[in-house]
């Protein structure tokens, strides 16, 4: 059963199996699997409870209630917005339902003994089937996906139909800011009931504050419940929650989970403990056609094209080309200029096919705390991810002319306005910080699994290599980029962690 | 050089500072220009009417109702945010407010300037150093979110908004939802 602030007013202590921070894809998962286990489980959640009849498809309403920081956070150079979503079910409330595999070659690329395609592969399977994972069809695909697919098939490039967890689902469009139709078929409609009915506890609004511990094992988690600021713009007084456990998991994100990390004092003696950050950043532009393609209607991104992305060792083809999604404050915050020139370009709007590139990155950053309970991220792109991202502005330009586009709008800060197809050749694209808007929806990788204690923060099932039983189940895990969405991915991640725990029981 | 000239010298010198510094003072001293907004729970008034005059430069608006609506909505959001966050834009409107001075030359502040000048001022922090570039693109965001989420602003860019939910598979789904709450939960509701 869920617990929200409202009725954890008083100091409370909890003693448990297992107690999981997060309860998103991979908090979500394990709790599904060790409850119905037969498990005690406690989930704790820093964000509130929202059912479907809460989502009003408002960006000024949905923002401050579905994203750390309203969706404003920003790398600590505020080059690359960081989007990081909090509530009973985490990101998954706000994920656009992509549902892609961690590369098997990246997999084995990892060459993490005991933890490779053959044993992870399973879980995959699993996770895909419990969320009832389908191809779009293409009779499904909206103008701005239909657009993308015809210009793909005019340059002759891969791709194809994306595969979804969704049933029910009438093409809202809204997908970003929570499915009002209960359409998602994510941790709030799958494992979080299955994991309820098995009889674990989720406590919302209650953020995690630290982990204590004695050297060697977890103690407890103090946490704190607190009525969330979204509610009427003052976060309320903190009421403590202890929890004791056999196990505790980590499952608040790659940004969260090394936060409370530090603010535990694990011990780090490399300071591993929040470095090796990827972001997989994107990019985005728009082609402008003759006739109304308004993108923000229907199923936002069905088709994806794969020309420029390979997994293969070495591979410098890092660009995953996907259509872009945005409602009007997003897709004006996004577009260059101000004044009258952009408010000509926003009457464009209807017609705006949005594209986005997003990249595989090899750059790395680092998240650290600021203030109580800030994060500081610290990530700059190197080079050659600069490149590849310019790679994918050229061909998403390409693409949209291919596809009948009379102009492309690449919003650099001094925006680029393409009236040919011949002028994309000649371009001169440069991804410099704070000459083009950057974003990251899937932070990852800042508390990897790896095969030594000097190298990485986690053993190969996921537990954190200097305490007994303490495990890490979210996006933080990955050793690298996955170069594609991680939800299907952090799921598996979630139930093969919780599997291992069951077994150490 | 006499003594008499030192002296007089070091009169004028003072003098002049004197000035500017007296200038400067009366500068800072005096309010923000603009109107006045009702029922601020997060801005003060300066920064409300600073916030007014970024948000007519950037969406090129001046209708009086909606930029009491504009900086209502800027007031519960900012309200929102992280308190760190809060003091780091106070502090960035309030560097911007003074900046004309420092990086146009423009005397007075950004509040008194006309709306070509504004213009100047905001792609100068547009433009400039990197350290000013992210202040811009937060108010510029800030400016977009509060017009664009007014549904007012709606028909002008062809937007059909949100997909009323009326057809919406209420009622058994809704009640597993509310059947996951502790019992405590369900009899506040």
């Amino acid at each position: 059963m869920i617990h929200t602030y409202r009725t954890l007013r008083e100091p409370r202590k909890f003693s448990v199996d297992v107690c999981i921070v997060g309860s998103g894809a991979g908090g979500s998962a394990a709790a599904w699997a060790l409850a119905r286990a037969g498990r005690k489980v406690l989930v704790v959640e820093s964000g509130s409870f929202f059912t479907p009849k809460d989502f009003n498809q408002r960006e000024d309403g949905m923002f401050p209630r579905l994203f750390y920081d309203s969706g404003g956070r920003r790398t600590r150079n505020r080059a690359i917005r960081v989007l990081h979503g909090h509530g009973v079910g985490g990101s998954t409330l706000h994920n656009i339902n992509l549902c892609k595999r961690a590369p098997a070659t990246l997999v084995d690329g990892w060459k993490i003994a005991g933890f490779d395609s053959r044993v992870f592969g399973p879980y995959l399977d699993r996770v895909e089937k419990l969320l009832g994972v389908s191809e779009i069809p293409s009779d499904r695909r909206n103008q701005n996906n239909q657009l993308l697919a015809h210009g793909m098939k005019a340059l002759g490039y891969q791709g194809g139909s994306l595969k979804h967890n969704r049933r029910g689902c009438v093409g809202s469009g809204f997908c970003e800011l929570g499915c009002a139709f209960d359409a998602k078929l994510n941790a709030m409609r799958v494992t979080l009931p299955g994991a309820i009915e098995a009889g674990a506890e989720i406590l919302a609004d209650t953020r995690a504050v630290r982990l204590e511990c004695d050297g060697k094992r977890v103690q407890r988690l103090i946490a704190e419940t607190r009525k969330p600021a979204w509610e009427n713009g003052e976060e309320g007084a903190p009421v403590s929650i202890e929890i004791e456990a056999r196990a505790f998991i980590c499952a608040g994100g790659a940004i969260e989970t090394p936060l409370l990390l530090q603010r535990s004092d694990v011990p780090d003696p490399r300071g591993l403990v929040g470095t090796h950050l990827h972001l997989h950043p994107g990019v985005a532009l728009a082609g402008v056609f003759e006739s109304a393609v308004n993108s923000w209607t229907g199923i936002p991104q069905s088709v994806e094209c794969t020309e420029f992305l390979s997994f293969d060792p070495g591979s410098e083809r890092r660009v995953w080309i996907i259509p872009g999604a945005a409602h009007p404050a997003g897709a004006a915050s996004m577009l260059p200029g101000f004044g009258a020139e952009h408010r000509e370009m926003m009457e464009l709007y209807p017609k705006m096919a949005p594209l986005s590139a997003m990249i595989h990155d090899h750059s790395h950053g680092s998240v650290t705390g600021k203030g109580e309970y800030g994060a500081d991220i610290d990530y700059v792109l190197e080079e050659g991810d600069r490149r590849q991202l310019a790679i994918g502005l050229r061909e998403c330009a390409r693409i949209l002319f291919a596809a009948g586009a009379q102009e492309v709008v690449l919003p650099f800060r001094i925006p680029k306005r393409v009236k040919h197809a011949s002028e994309v050749e000649t371009l001169e694209l440069r991804v410099d910080d704070h000459e083009i808007d950057i974003v990251s929806v899937h932070p990852m990788g800042s508390v990897r699994m790896g095969n030594s204690s000097d190298e990485s923060c986690l053993d190969s099932t996921g537990k954190y290599h200097r305490l007994d039983n303490l495990h890490v189940a979210d996006a933080s895990v990955y050793p690298t980029s996955l170069g594609v969405p991680p939800q299907v991915s952090t799921y598996a991640i979630g139930w093969y962690v919780a599997d291992h725990i069951h077994q150490t029981f | 050089m006499t003594n008499v000239d030192l002296r007089r010298r070091s009169f004028l010198r003072w003098s002049a500072l004197s000035g500017v510094g007296l200038m400067l003072g009366w500068r800072f001293i005096l309010p923000a220009g603009g109107g006045k907004f009702e029922r601020l729970r997060t801005l003060s008034q300066s920064h409300a009417r600073l916030l007014a005059a970024v948000y007519a430069t950037v969406t090129g608006l001046s209708d009086t109702q909606e930029m009491q609506r504009a900086v209502a909505f800027m007031d519960r959001f900012i309200g929102r945010i992280s308190s760190r966050d809060r003091l780091e834009l106070k502090a960035g409107l309030t560097l911007l407010e003074h900046s004309p001075l420092f990086f146009n030359g423009f005397f007075p502040r950004f509040t008194k300037l006309d709306s070509s000048e504004r213009t100047l001022v905001l792609e100068g922090w547009r433009d400039g150093a990197n350290w000013r570039r992210p202040l811009f693109g937060a108010l510029k965001d800030l400016s977009y979110l509060a017009r664009y989420t007014d549904p007012a602003s709606w028909s002008s860019i062809g937007y059909t908004g949100p997909l009323v939910p009326i057809e919406r598979q209420a009622g058994a789904r809704d009640l597993e939802y509310f059947a996951m709450l502790s019992a405590e939960e369900r009899g506040m509701r």
